[in-house]
């Protein structure tokens, strides 16, 4: 499917979101109103600056106890779970996939000061 | 009446026995006056049988004016709480509706409130049908609320007062379900406006708010297409509404509002609605008979709340701008509410148009991203052409809509601020993972901005201008109604007087002139079991019944001719008379400085906050863990295709 899905949000990707909780045991468990709430505010950063958002990832990996590959994993079979990917999909996948588990990335110098280096840019 | 046993040739065994009747009716004159008989014995049972629906409509009504509190329910409501017993008493009472037979119901599950509008009929209206709002919510196990009234209102009692109660009745829901999701509130036409209002003066209390065809902003609409927003105008005012209350004794009798909604559609209400029943009498009875116990049962207002109503919102059009304000001095802001609003609207309704549902985003917000930073959530839904009442009483509209809606509330919580229109599209078109949507279609939130609310077409400055001055015409005229000629009129009325022209009503006394207290009327209950007996109905290709249909459609098509002519009379009288420069500049419009239409008030602590609580969401980029990387990596793959990449 080569297709971009429209600009917009229908209940297959709500349901995505639920599998992600239910599907996989490294998922935090919290109560449905709580995921609602911080599915909504993750929304908003998206809607905000997605760039930034999803170049926090790692931060927010570093407190995730080494699960962060089945982490990945688990997002990878929900999104297929919803049909074939679509290319603009298949190349976010691949982005999130370096950003969950840098060993996938192609080799970039990591910038030590902790700023984003202009690979980092680039990708964005 | 005996000829009518015989099975065929009713009138004619005399002339020709059945067994060369064949043979005969090659000649054309003889099949005529077969036809003729035919249709006169098929006629002549009709109107029996037409008379006694409606003599069972005028019984049925009787019955149910009796009742102290009636209502036309199709389930079994028990009251838990009776608003005459609040702190300023209202006629509102908040109703359990209990699930039918076989349906269980779970306390955990959202609680759905459904509200009742008010608007000149009697109650009951969003459960008149097994399958509705009410039946659907039930079907899915949600605890289902009722907010229903009595036929006539505790003087005194103001649009407030109502907002209170029904504020108290939300609290005591959530209250009794305290593992359960905030409740669902659904309102109706009127009860739409009115649950928008309660809801923008106590924010917390909703989960989530569907208004169905109700109406907000007053002025919208469109040349050609919306004449009922020219009554304000074309009555000089609201202070007709004054003095119906006057002659009311402080009532105002819903009978006029739903004589508005008649004239609106004349050639229905004087010739479609009777003739669709005498037409199809065999059958068509009951149906009937269940619209008119809603239809034809009009409840009253109180004086304080129709003026309310008429200055306020049609005339005033406040709620949309924000600027209505309680009593206390609390300004009521649909800005203010933070849980997501549907709301349902149909090119088809005339009486809520789809620019009066939605208008108000126009007028509350001047950008996209206004929406978005205030953190509301607003999705819209455009039926192509179902009618005002079609919204919330028809089968198929609540087994796809409201059965998407409802099954949907969880996600709808979900969606991040916007402005999103619902699409539903069929899961054969769309049929990519069907298998994850329930139900026949797939529901879907599409992006929209302002833009594609400006698209449906609205005033122009010298339309808004001509609104703006019929509310200053009308502010005056009722002044000097009020001062002047108001005491006379009140010193004349008393309740007996206001009683008897209630009843002399023509929507009720129509109702009860065919009824039992008719002595004329006396047998045709006994005849028309009888035609029943005997029943010989017409053949469709029938030549006479053929013309019968034929002469049907002419005086549809004259009173709908009728009614355009006069509908676009009316239009021009009311561009004319209010956008006469003298007029303006009488009641001060056209001052030095130009008209501006009055602007939704902004707040500098109110945009503070708004971007204190945006930088926070942003400060909390890296705050968590687990849970938000992956729900915050699966967003970003699915929503491929919104940012370009």
């Amino acid at each position: 499917m080569s297709v971009v899905r429209d600009n917009a949000v229908d209940e297959r990707e709500y349901k995505m979101l639920l599998h992600l909780r239910s599907e996989s045991s490294v998922f935090p468990s919290m109560t449905h109103d709580e995921y609602k709430a911080l599915a909504r505010q993750q929304y908003m950063m998206l809607l905000l600056d997605e760039d930034r958002a999803i170049r926090a990832i790692p931060a927010l990996l570093d407190r995730a106890g080494g699960s962060e590959k089945q982490a990945f994993d688990v997002i990878r079979r929900v999104v297929e779970a919803s049909g074939t990917p679509t290319l603009e999909e298949e190349r976010r996948l691949k982005r999130l996939s370096e950003l969950f588990n840098p060993a996938n990335a192609t080799p970039k110098r990591r910038s030590t000061d902790g700023f984003p280096t202009e690979e980092d840019e680039i990708t964005a | 009446m005996t000829l009518a046993k015989s099975p065929s040739n009713d009138l004619t065994p005399s002339l020709a026995p059945a067994s060369i009747a064949p043979l005969l009716s090659g000649f054309p004159v003889f099949a005529l006056m077969q036809q003729a008989a035919e249709y006169w014995v098929d006629a002549c049972q009709r109107q029996v049988l037409f008379l006694d629906i409606l003599c069972q409509r005028g019984n049925a009504q009787l019955e149910h004016q009796a009742k102290v509190a009636p209502n036309v329910l199709q389930f079994d409501p028990v009251i838990l709480i009776d608003g005459r017993d609040l702190l300023s008493p209202v006629n509102y009472m908040l109703l359990r509706i209990l699930p039918p037979e076989g349906v269980v119901t779970d306390p955990a599950k959202r609680p759905f409130i459904v509200f009742d509008p008010r608007a000149g009929h009697g109650p009951g209206i969003g459960g008149m049908k097994r399958e509705s709002e009410i039946g659907l919510a039930l079907a899915d196990g949600h605890p289902v609320y009722f907010v229903s009234f009595l036929p006539e209102p505790i003087p005194g009692q103001t649009v407030e007062d109502v907002c209170a109660a029904e504020a108290h009745f939300v609290s005591k829901v959530i209250e009794w379900h305290p593992d359960a999701g905030k409740p669902c509130l659904i309102g109706n036409c009127q009860a739409g406006w009115q649950i928008a209002l309660m809801s923008a003066t106590n924010p917390k209390l909703a989960g989530v708010l569907i208004l169905a065809g109700a109406p907000i902003s007053y002025w919208a609409g469109v040349h050609g297409v919306n004449p009922m927003r020219y009554t304000g105008g074309m009555t000089g005012g609201s202070w007709t509404v004054a003095l119906a209350s006057d002659l009311g004794d402080g009532l105002f009798d819903g009978a006029s509002l739903v004589e508005n909604f008649e004239k609106a559609n004349p050639s229905n209400t004087y010739w479609k609605k009777e003739y669709n029943v005498y037409s199809k009498v065999d059958t068509e009875g009951p149906r009937f008979l269940e619209f008119e116990r809603w239809w034809s049962s009009p409840v009253l207002l109180g004086r304080e709340e129709i003026q309310f109503i008429v200055d306020d919102l049609f005339i005033g059009n406040h709620l949309a701008m924000g600027k209505i304000h309680t009593s206390g001095g609390l300004r009521a802001d649909l800005r203010n509410i933070k849980s997501p609003i549907i709301v349902f609207c149909s090119h088809g309704d005339d009486i809520t148009p789809p620019q009066q549902a939605l208008g108000w985003i126009l007028e509350l917000y001047s950008a996209d991203d206004d929406i978005i930073a205030n953190g509301q959530t607003i999705i819209y839904s455009k039926h192509e052409n179902i009618g005002h009442l079609g919204i919330f009483v028809s089968s198929s509209v609540a087994s796809k809509e409201h059965q998407k809606f409802i099954s949907n509330i969880d996600m709808v919580e979900t969606l991040p601020p916007g402005l999103y229109e619902a699409v539903f599209t069929s899961k054969k078109v769309d049929s990519m993972n069907a298998d994850l949507a329930s139900g026949d279609y797939v529901l879907r939130f599409e992006k929209r901005g302002l833009e594609d609310i400006r698209a449906l077409g609205g005033n122009t400055y010298e339309d808004d201008m001509r609104f703006a001055a019929v509310a200053r015409v009308s502010e005056n005229l009722q002044g000097m109604y009020y001062t002047f000629v108001s005491p006379l009129i009140r010193s004349m009325v008393t309740r007996q007087t206001a009683d008897a022209m209630r009843a002399a009503h023509p929507l009720r006394a129509k109702v009860a002139f065919y009824s039992d207290k008719n002595p004329l009327l006396k047998n045709i209950p006994e005849l028309a079991a009888y035609a029943k007996a005997n029943r010989q109905p017409v053949s469709p290709d029938n030549f006479f019944w053929k013309m019968q249909e034929m002469i049907s459609d002419q005086i549809v098509l004259v009173l709908d001719t009728f009614n355009e002519n006069r509908n676009k009379l009316v239009e021009e009288m009311f561009m004319n008379i209010y956008g006469s420069p003298l007029l303006q500049a009488m009641v001060g419009l056209r001052t030095v400085r130009p008209y501006a239409k009055p602007a939704a008030e902004r707040d500098i602590e109110i945009e503070q906050e708004r971007n204190r609580r945006l930088l926070k969401i942003m400060m909390q980029i890296e705050a968590g863990g687990l849970a938000e990387a992956m729900t915050r990596g699966l967003l970003y793959v699915s929503r491929a295709g919104q940012c370009g990449g």
